[in-house]
């Protein structure tokens, strides 16, 4: 609770005037001989019960009174936000989760839960004054962001709706790591979320971390849960699972797989799914029973000349119009890419072959470059990058490594000459021979359950076993080792990465090193396997996910042609789902999928995350929210009111016997 | 002559009360004639019953008109008529120095005794007085002559509030040692235990004596009309007490009930001549009353 003048609580001692008042007049009596002392010492034996109460109650009253009158002019303020008596914090840190569920909103007000939390808070910090630090951690981003006042809330584009989803883990470490950085005194933490089990990844291994590093903080931190938790009532979402284009003599045809999801199970339900390529709008009714529903093979004729284009399907507006829309992109069929980079192009020979087989109509495309041609990498249309050469300069790296971080994946193979430069923590090491005892292979055991190696889709095993290797680099830095030579060095050999794949063979293909490319199925299935993760993201850019780290996003030159209009700021439309253009180039941005789904997080679970931290809860809904903080002079005025009844009559004369006393 | 100035004694109230003669309720037993019945037979013109002659008699007694309508001899009776003792009984305990308007509980037994033992003195009763304080046992015997009333003023005079009350004890006592019927008038706040009195009004009705109370109350004791803390102490010598009266207001007036009612189941129970007195009323007025009500209704005379 807090108070627009709390100056005037000083007076607050003025409560306390009735009970010296009571007590001076106790110290100015007077003194008379009196001889019915029988009668005063029965009355004072029988006073101890009920009239002491009554006169306990008396001045109680008449404090409260007092008291009721002094809180109710000093302007009290107080809500489910706030606890009583509760202090000002030296730092407010505000988590809002901007996920694309936060756009469910009451269809009468159009107000969304992450709208309707943004006035929340900043309403409450602008009536209840402003700490010292206002830091908003928003959910695309997670990165700590001082406010100049809680009025910015309303304005600033990071609060905006978004169509991302939201990591709550995170951004509560970042939140962590803003105290300890910054020494932050007494914090608030306000998470403003509506509890979707997907962005709060309650099963995840570091909310024990989290927890435990608030627990170590030496300065108190209090957490405050604005939780929108309450599910829409009838809901319906739909989204693209697979889309592509099939060829026709005539015209070709778009051929798409649709879900459709909405939140209530019971009874049926008839939804127009609207389809709108390139402009042109066709209508399907779908019947709907149950949860779920595939509308499997759906197509639609486009023009043959047509290399590339747009369209989306959509749903009519409900309570939550973000996952009511779906945006694609189309283009012809895409084409492979690879790049051998080879200090020694004439030995390449074994890595092109392996990336493009030579076959007639092939989607595949290899081309061998020095390490000092990499700038004629096309870095968006190439998929895999085969390098055999010494590791790359830390210029060269960096590209890499953005190639890596967009989904690409590299397979470094040995250079001939010395390689003193690392990549991501491993180093070559010296040439090796392998020698084997009689019986023994080369490939000493390897991961069969995933990877490159793993079993085909038929379980039947690629012939590792068969591989004879003669030379071989040793291999310095940890990884995931998919391969072992016998001699316990790493044949192949992984090293994590959040995107993409990064791999070192430790062999060249051809003789004398290993007869890789003799023995062709295993090494041609790797590269293969390489390759075709690589052009995954290719793929997806047919519905890209927001999240899913996309083509040259981080470029401003996208332009939105359709889709919702926080995507006009460049700083956001990375987050908002749309179709963008960027000269003859669109993208297609959506929803991650996991937005659809409306699951919870329970309060159990909430109590389980929040386990040994001092946090509050406040359930609030979209429809008929009412304030976090409100004026409440007018309890303490029905205090007062009350108080002065109770004085009223408690003091009330007593209905006077007859006269038992008769002269 | 004792010409002394008394001030419990009003030579007003006495010219105003002397016209009002003091009877006794029941039989006196006196020694020498007076207004008072005796239950024996004596010569006064008041016919008491006939009886038959037995030897003995004193034949100038005999009712020949008896004789004459039944043939058989009479002796006609007449009632004796004798003096009283009145032994007055003061509460002088600590708690009969409350009062009001400069007049104590005990200034106001005082008139009311040694006014009536004027009366009874100028009627030729004999006058006695006892003092009812613990350890203070001041006793004046009953004596019928004008230079004893004297005395009995003088230690009316002496007489200060002290102490606890002895009330009880006296009484007993007084049954005990006036042998002989006698007028027990008590002038008392009686603040002991109701049953106790009790004992004693019915220790002094086995004794055949006529008792007279007067209550003695002021009317804050009453009323209880305090309003403001207040340090109660003790004239009897006992703790003070600090109390606010509107807090105990209630519980004070449920206690005087209850001891009011005690003391009226006492009186009721053992016929005393009860009057709760006002000590603001005027003892004259009081007084009057009192003469008053035990007037016999047929003249005597």
């Amino acid at each position: 609770m807090t108070f627009l003048q709390p100056w005037l609580l000083w007076g607050l001692p003025l409560a306390l005037i009735p009970l010296v008042i009571h007590l001076i007049n106790l110290r100015r009596h007077r003194t008379v001989e009196w001889g019915a002392m029988q009668f005063l010492l029965q009355a004072t034996r029988q006073n101890r019960g009920k009239t002491r109460l009554r006169h306990f109650l008396i001045m109680l009253a008449r404090i409260l009174g007092v008291a009721g009158l002094l809180f109710a002019i000093s302007r009290p303020m107080s809500g489910r936000w706030f606890s009583w008596f509760g202090d000002q914090p030296d730092t407010i840190i505000l988590l809002l989760d901007r996920s694309a569920s936060m756009a469910q909103q009451d269809m009468q007000t159009n107000e969304s839960k992450r709208s309707l939390a943004v006035e929340q808070i900043a309403t409450a910090l602008e009536r209840t004054g402003e700490p010292p630090n206002l830091v908003l951690i928003e959910s695309t981003r997670n990165t700590p962001q001082t406010l100049e006042s809680a009025a910015s809330l309303r304005e600033i584009p990071e609060t905006r709706a978004t169509d991302a989803d939201a990591n709550l883990p995170a951004m509560m470490q970042s939140a962590l790591d803003y105290i300890v950085s910054n020494q932050a005194g007494r914090t608030d933490i306000w998470i403003c979320s509506d509890t979707q089990s997907g962005d709060w990844n309650s099963e995840g291994g570091q909310w024990a971390a989290i927890r435990s590093g608030f627990q170590e903080l030496k300065q108190p931190v209090q957490f405050h849960l604005l939780a929108y938790s309450q599910s829409a009532a009838d809901n319906a979402s739909i989204r693209i699972s697979e889309l592509r284009r099939e060829r026709g003599t005539d015209t070709d045809r778009l051929v798409m797989d649709i879900q459709i999801r909405r939140s209530q199970a019971d009874g049926s339900a008839k939804l127009p799914v609207g389809i709108v390529v390139d402009g042109a709008r066709t209508v399907i009714d779908v019947e709907m029973q149950g949860e779920s529903f595939a509308l499997d093979d759906q197509f639609v004729p486009i023009d043959k000349e047509k290399e590339f284009g747009w369209g989306k399907v959509e749903l009519p507006p409900d309570v939550n119009p973000r996952d009511s829309v779906f945006y694609f992109t189309y283009g012809n069929d895409i084409l492979k890419r690879t790049v051998v980079v080879s200090d020694q192009p004439g030995s390449a020979w074994a890595l092109k072959l392996a990336a493009a087989p030579p076959v007639e109509k092939s989607t595949a495309e290899a081309k061998i470059i020095r390490p000092d041609e990499i700038g004629s990498i096309e870095w968006n249309e190439t998929s895999l990058i085969m390098w055999q050469a010494a590791l790359p300069p830390a210029e060269t790296a960096q590209k890499l490594e953005a190639f890596i971080n967009a989904g690409g994946q590299i397979v470094f193979f040995p250079p001939q000459d010395d390689s003193t430069e690392s990549f991501q923590g491993v180093k070559w090491g010296d040439w090796d021979k392998l020698t084997l005892g009689p019986d023994e292979q080369a490939v000493k055991d390897w991961r069969d359950d995933s990877g490159l190696l793993a079993h085909a889709d038929n379980g039947s095993p690629l012939p590792v076993n068969r591989i004879i290797v003669n030379d071989f680099r040793r291999l310095t830095g940890s990884g995931q080792v998919l391969a072992h030579l016998q001699s316990g060095d790493a044949l192949l050999q992984r090293i994590p990465t959040d995107h993409g794949g990064v791999y070192f063979c430790a062999t060249l293909p051809q003789q004398p090193f290993s007869n890789l490319a003799q023995a062709g199925i295993a090494y041609f299935v790797m590269v293969q396997r390489a390759l075709a993760d690589g052009a995954e993201r290719l793929l997806e850019s047919q519905f890209g996910l927001i999240g899913d780290q996309l083509v040259d996003e981080d470029a401003p030159a996208w332009q939105r042609i359709d889709g919702w209009e926080e995507g006009t700021l460049s700083s956001e439309q990375r987050f908002v789902a749309g179709i963008y253009q960027e000269g003859d180039r669109l993208l297609a941005r959506n929803r991650p999928s996991a937005e659809d789904n409306p699951g919870t997080l329970t309060s159990s679970e909430l109590e389980r995350l929040f386990g040994g931290l001092n946090y509050r809860i406040v359930q609030d809904q979209v429809e008929g929210a009412s304030s976090l903080v409100s004026e409440i002079w007018q309890a303490f005025v029905l205090l007062l009111l009350i108080a002065l009844i109770v004085e009223a009559a408690l003091c009330l004369p007593d209905v006077r016997t007859k006269k038992v006393v008769t002269p | 002559m004792d010409t002394q100035h008394r001030e419990f004694l009003d030579p007003a109230v006495l010219t105003r009360l002397s016209s009002l003669p003091l009877y006794a309720r029941k039989m006196m037993m006196g020694n020498v004639s007076g207004r008072h019945r005796s239950p024996h037979r004596g010569s006064s013109i008041e016919f008491a019953e006939y009886r038959k002659y037995v030897q003995g008699d004193d034949p100038r007694r005999l009712d020949w008109r008896a004789y004459g309508r039944s043939d058989r001899f009479y002796v006609k009776e007449f009632e004796a008529d004798t003096n009283l003792r009145l032994i007055g009984v003061l509460d002088t305990s600590g708690s009969m120095k409350y009062g009001a308007n400069g007049v104590s509980k005990l200034d106001y037994g005082k008139r009311l005794i040694a006014s009536l033992g004027y009366l009874a003195s100028q009627q030729g009763d004999a006058v006695g007085l006892t003092c009812a304080a613990q350890g203070l046992g001041v006793q004046v015997p009953a004596k019928r002559n004008a230079a004893h009333l004297r005395n009995v003023f003088n230690t009316l005079a002496d007489i200060k509030p002290k102490g606890e009350t002895g009330l009880v004890e006296a009484l007993h006592k007084v049954a005990e040692q006036v042998r002989q019927r006698a007028l027990i008038v008590i002038a008392s706040d009686l603040f002991v235990p109701p049953s106790e009195l009790l004992d004693c009004f019915q220790h002094l009705r086995f004794r055949k004596h006529d008792v007279v109370v007067f209550h003695l109350l002021e009317a804050a004791e009453l009323e209880f009309t305090f309003d403001r803390p207040t340090r109660f102490l003790d004239l009897e010598g006992g703790p003070s007490l600090l109390v606010e009266p509107s807090v105990i207001r209630r519980e004070y007036e449920a206690a005087l009930k209850e001891y009011i009612e005690g003391i009226d189941a006492a009186v009721r129970d053992s016929a005393v001549d009860y009057h709760r007195i006002r000590i603001e009323e005027p003892y004259g007025d009081v007084l009057a009353r009192f003469l008053v009500s035990r007037t016999p209704r047929r003249s005597r005379r």
